[in-house]
């Protein structure tokens, strides 16, 4: 059995402080902002917990919602609840707060942090989807610098990311949506709370002049990390919504996810739910 | 002279004894219990599903000194449960694993995670065997698990010349059809995983085991086989139970057993709790079957024969499903009256998951194949179902299946009167029928009808001879004695309903002892929906003869005569003069040198006639009864399904506890639900991959429909107060009903459970090709 070093950093700088000098001395850091996700893999398996546990749940720095100019900056620490009842996110990026509210359960929501969503880097992030087409752009600090990565860049794989041994995800920069600008986010989950997506769809577009420009989509839960559908985009950048374009939905979604056989669904059903979601997005905008 | 009359309590909402404890997070379970003292126990599992362990290897580097091992070599007794077909082995028999996940040895460290690490220095050599992982494999004898054959039951039911209907129906204008019927595996979900904590005597003479289980008894029978001591130097102690659904009938006999084997070797307190991973892993669950079912009727609608052939996957070992196969096989001709009935029920050994008891019991799995078969035969030949149904329905004086005289009144047309008049089932179908088919949404509704009787199959009560009784204590309160055990059900209230009833005391003054086998006698297990029909029964005519016993000595002592003395909420009067009060009755009955605990034993009445041979008679004494009604609405995109309604008439005799009535409906249907539309075991190789609440999908809060219940009552004349069984029943009405409503809405032919999505999406592609 060995010790593991467990820090509760009250301020930002101490918890950069603590991963420097962790990284120095070759110690590993779990970090845990919410533990939703760290508590159950660590169950039964100390390992998991590395040598050191960082709790950052106390950064009040990194739980804030403000906008900066066009932008809306989100702490890595705000919980999902937290963004689910944000007025300002509700006002100017709705699908974030549509996307948060679908997460878990109330409990994992008032614990789980979309930082923690974010670095889990899994492919059925409930919160992913809608950051990729608002252009999501993380911040990563550590005690000697600061960098800015688009969310597309940071995650490389299932559970996979950038982030260096020494650096937090301390802020999510998100457009702003424009007055017509329309965004919604479908998943389908076995059941109705407690439920990780069996796939999703996370769409953004300006409505002009009876068609749609600006076409941003996001797939989830149907490849190995959030995918940006090129293939559906080009589909219906530009065009007139009719049942013509509509019936080539499922081809284009066919091109663009590469969905597998798990034990939450199919991959032929998930392909399909997610050309029933875009189709019933644009139906409705 | 006119007699006041004591308040009533049977047929009341008392709140549950246990609820403010349980609410406020005080109730101490096993895993609640701490003490630095204790070891703590671990398990080493078979990963392959069939193999010879040829050699055992402790790894020489690791620290053994604070660890107990045990093996199947340090098993003195008997190494195999008794209360099946004696090849249960508590630890492997001649070296062998029959499943993933069955235990090989046993560890005891100072704390789970030494316990643990302990386990990764054992390196276990496998010789593997071909395993064989699904009945069919099984049946053909590819590999023998069990016996010559791999069955390890075969039920037979006949009656009436159904072969000969078949042939003839061609000539005679039959509408004759044929369907095959699929369930699965279904995990009980209790919310407290498996616990024990074995304390063995100091002198390492005798052992006893607190824990989370159904049946003290069974663990005790099976602990006296299995230790060299005497009987009396085995106790257990039943600490609160959170849930059982029949997952803790018979596993807890082995985790308490392999608690007790690890402390006595280890002559220190042992605690075992598995991981809910570990639970879900290696602990029983409901049979999942195959079943044809192939029915005639005449161009009338009348049902002429039926035909079942059952089968349900057994797992590597029996454990109880001989029983349940008995249940699923009486059950497999529904609850409809036909002249013709052939029923041939099947448990079958595989390589896999023992299978076990849960709720319903193997009714669950007959009823969802039968009452989803006629269906689908009405719908065929162009007969409403709900006509069809009521039409062929078991009433009064009919004759089951066994052939069991309907004597007692069948309340099935009272409870489908009660269901339509709230859930318009005929006219919501009609109606249903008529949506158009290119629609987004569709809705659909579905109706089933059931029974179930409660107690032991035939005259298999008799075996138990369920003994109960109640006790005057000093201070004038009523401590009930039995057995049977509390786990969510509501035992701990509603018994003491029915003896505060009898005894005319005040329901606060009741009690249930502590359940603890040496100082309560054998009830029978807390199973088959036995507790409020049977042993309320016995604690019933225990209270009988409690009260006239004391009236008796009243007037002995008084020297009145005892018609003119009465009991009115726990006040003793002659005519309207007090006598004395219930803490007064103890001196007495002591003066009087009469024992102060009353006992009664249960037996089957004389009525009763079952041949187990033949499996021929009377199935059970009471019959409980049921009508249900569904309503779903299904995305036809997605095949996402929304159970909106559900409405369900249970005639249950009496509702001795009407709030509590309603939990055990609701909570019942609940878990059907998840049964019809989510749960599912998903394995490879054996092993179970879902092993996980994040995988293994049962319902949430956000997933129930309003369920209602209506409560029929139609008193059962050997009830206390007319009561029947009802905790499985709901177990087993829902699915077929969700069938039904689904198969209506979208069209698609479901004969299989859990209605995925993903099912309902393949079979909808299937049809377009």
């Amino acid at each position: 059995m060995k010790n593991i070093n467990g820090f509760l950093p009250l301020n930002l700088e101490e918890a950069l402080l603590i991963l420097k000098h962790s990284y120095k001395n070759g110690r590993k850091v779990r970090i845990v902002a919410g533990g939703t996700d760290v508590m159950a893999r660590g169950n039964g398996n100390q390992s998991f917990f590395l040598d050191s546990v960082l709790d950052i749940s106390a950064l009040k720095e990194i739980q804030e919602i403000k906008t900066c100019e066009d932008k809306i900056k989100i702490g890595a620490g705000c919980t999902h609840a937290q963004i689910a009842k944000s007025i300002l996110l509700k006002n100017h990026a709705s699908i974030l707060t549509k996307a948060s509210s679908v997460i878990g359960s109330p409990q994992i929501r008032h614990r789980g942090t979309i930082g923690g969503n974010i670095c889990n880097a899994s492919p059925v992030g409930d919160i992913l989807p809608s950051l990729y087409v608002l252009n999501a752009v993380l911040t990563l600090a550590s005690a000697s610098q600061k960098r800015e990565v688009p969310i597309k860049e940071f995650i490389k794989g299932p559970g996979r990311t950038i982030i260096q041994p020494d650096e937090l995800l301390t802020e999510i920069t998100v457009d702003m949506l424009g007055e017509n600008e329309f965004t919604d986010y479908r998943r389908s989950a076995t059941r109705k709370a407690l439920a990780i997506s069996k796939s999703s769809v996370a769409f953004r577009g300006i409505k002009k002049e009876g068609v749609l420009v600006g076409v941003k989509i996001a797939l989830g839960s149907v490849g190995p990390v959030i995918i940006s559908a090129h293939n559906c985009e080009k589909l219906i950048e530009g065009k007139k919504i009719d049942e013509e374009m509509l019936a080539q939905i499922p081809s284009a979604v066919q091109a663009d996810c590469k969905p597998i056989d798990d034990l939450r669904s199919t991959k032929e059903y998930r392909s399909h739910v997610v050309g029933v979601f875009l189709a019933e997005i644009l139906r409705s905008c | 002279m006119t007699k006041k009359a004591s308040t009533p309590c049977v047929g009341q909402p008392v709140v549950r004894v246990d609820a403010d404890d349980k609410l406020r997070g005080k109730m101490k379970y096993t895993n609640d219990y701490y003490s630095e003292d204790y070891l703590h126990g671990v398990t080493l599992r078979s990963p392959h599903p069939c193999a010879l362990i040829k050699s055992i290897n402790y790894d020489s580097d690791f620290d053994w000194s604070s660890i107990t091992v045990v093996t199947a070599d340090d098993i003195q007794g008997e190494n195999y449960l008794d209360n099946f077909n004696k090849e249960v082995p508590f630890l492997p028999r001649n070296n062998r694993v029959n499943y993933v996940g069955e235990a090989v040895l046993l560890i005891a460290g100072p704390t789970v995670e030494i316990a643990e690490e302990a386990k990764k220095h054992i390196k276990i050599e496998y010789e593997i065997i071909e395993p064989t992982l699904n009945v069919f494999d099984s049946l053909d004898k590819k590999n023998l698990i069990y016996s010559d054959d791999n069955i390890i039951k075969e039920y037979n039911v006949n009656k009436g010349e159904p072969d000969s209907i078949f042939a003839s129906a061609e000539e005679k204008g039959y509408c004759v059809y044929e369907g095959t019927y699929r369930t699965p595996y279904q995990e009980q979900a209790y919310i407290e995983t498996q616990a024990m904590i074995a304390v063995p005597e100091e002198d390492g003479n005798g052992v006893t085991i607190y824990g989370s289980m159904q049946c003290p008894y069974y663990i005790r029978k099976e602990g006296n086989k299995l230790f060299p001591f005497p009987p009396e130097n085995i106790n257990i102690v039943q600490l609160p139970t959170g849930g059982g659904f029949g997952g803790k009938e018979h596993y807890p006999t082995l985790i308490a057993c392999h608690a007790a084997l690890l402390a006595l070797k280890s002559k220190r307190k042992v605690k075992m709790v598995y991981e809910r991973t570990e639970d879900l892993e290696a602990t029983t669950k409901r049979h999942p079957s195959v079943i044809k079912i192939k029915t005639a009727s005449d161009s009338e609608g009348n049902l002429l024969a039926i035909d079942s052939d059952i089968i349900f996957d057994s797992g590597a070992y029996s454990m109880a499903s001989p029983v349940v196969l008995a249940r699923g096989t009486i059950a497999g001709a529904g609850a409809y009256n036909c002249e013709n009935i052939k029923i041939r029920g099947r448990a079958v050994a595989t390589n896999l998951i023992p299978t076990s008891a849960f709720r319903g019991f193997g009714a669950p799995q007959s009823f969802f194949a039968m009452e989803r078969h006629i269906t689908r035969h009405a719908e065929k030949f162009g007969f409403d179902p709900a006509e069809f149904k009521r039409k062929n329905l078991l009433k009064t004086g009919d004759v089951t299946a066994t052939g069991q005289h309907l004597v007692d009144p069948v309340a099935l047309d009272k409870c489908i009167n009660a269901l339509f008049e709230k859930f318009d089932y005929p006219n919501l179908y009609k109606e249903y029928s008529k949506q158009p088919v290119n629609t987004k949404k569709r809705r659909g509704v579905g109706f089933s009808a059931v029974f179930h009787g409660a107690g032991f199959t035939g005259r298999g009560e008799d075996y138990i001879k369920a003994k109960a009784g109640v006790r005057i204590r000093e201070d004038g309160k009523v401590e009930l004695l039995c057995s049977t055990t509390e786990m969510g059900q509501g035992m701990r209230t509603i018994l003491p309903q029915i003896a505060a009833e009898t005894l005319h005391i005040p329901f606060e003054q009741v009690k249930v002892a502590k359940t603890d086998t040496k100082d309560v006698p054998d009830s029978g297990p807390t199973v088959a929906s036995r507790t409020t029909m049977i042993v309320g029964k016995v604690l019933h005519e225990a209270s009988k003869i409690a009260l006239d016993t004391i009236i008796e000595t009243l007037a002995k002592e008084y020297n009145y005569p005892k018609e003119e003395i009465n009991c009115v909420d726990g006040i003793f009067y002659f005519n309207d003069e007090k006598i004395c009060e219930m803490k007064d009755i103890y001196a007495l009955l002591k003066k009087h040198s009469i024992d102060t605990s009353f006992y009664s034993r249960y037996s089957t009445p004389p009525s009763i006639n079952w041949n187990e041979k033949t499996f021929h008679g009377d199935a059970y004494s009471g019959y409980a009864w049921a009508a249900t009604g569904c309503e779903v609405e299904v995305d036809l995109e997605t095949y996402e399904i929304t159970v909106l309604r559900l409405v369900t008439a249970c005639d249950i005799g009496k509702a001795i506890n009407p709030i509590l009535v309603e939990g055990q409906i609701e909570g019942g249907a609940v878990q059907a639900l998840g049964y019809a539309l989510t749960e599912d075991i998903i394995m490879k190789d054996g092993k179970i991959l879902n092993n996980r609440f994040a995988n293994y999908i049962i319902p949430t809060t956000g997933d129930v429909p309003m369920v209602e219940a209506i409560v029929v009552e139609e008193p059962f004349w050997n009830g206390p107060f007319g009561a029947k069984g009802l905790g499985e029943m709901p177990c087993v009405f829902v699915a077929p009903c969700v069938a039904d409503a689904v198969s209506m809405a979208t069209n698609i032919d479901v004969c299989e459970i859990p209605i995925t999505p993903e099912k309902l999406f393949a079979l909808s592609r299937k049809g377009e090709k």
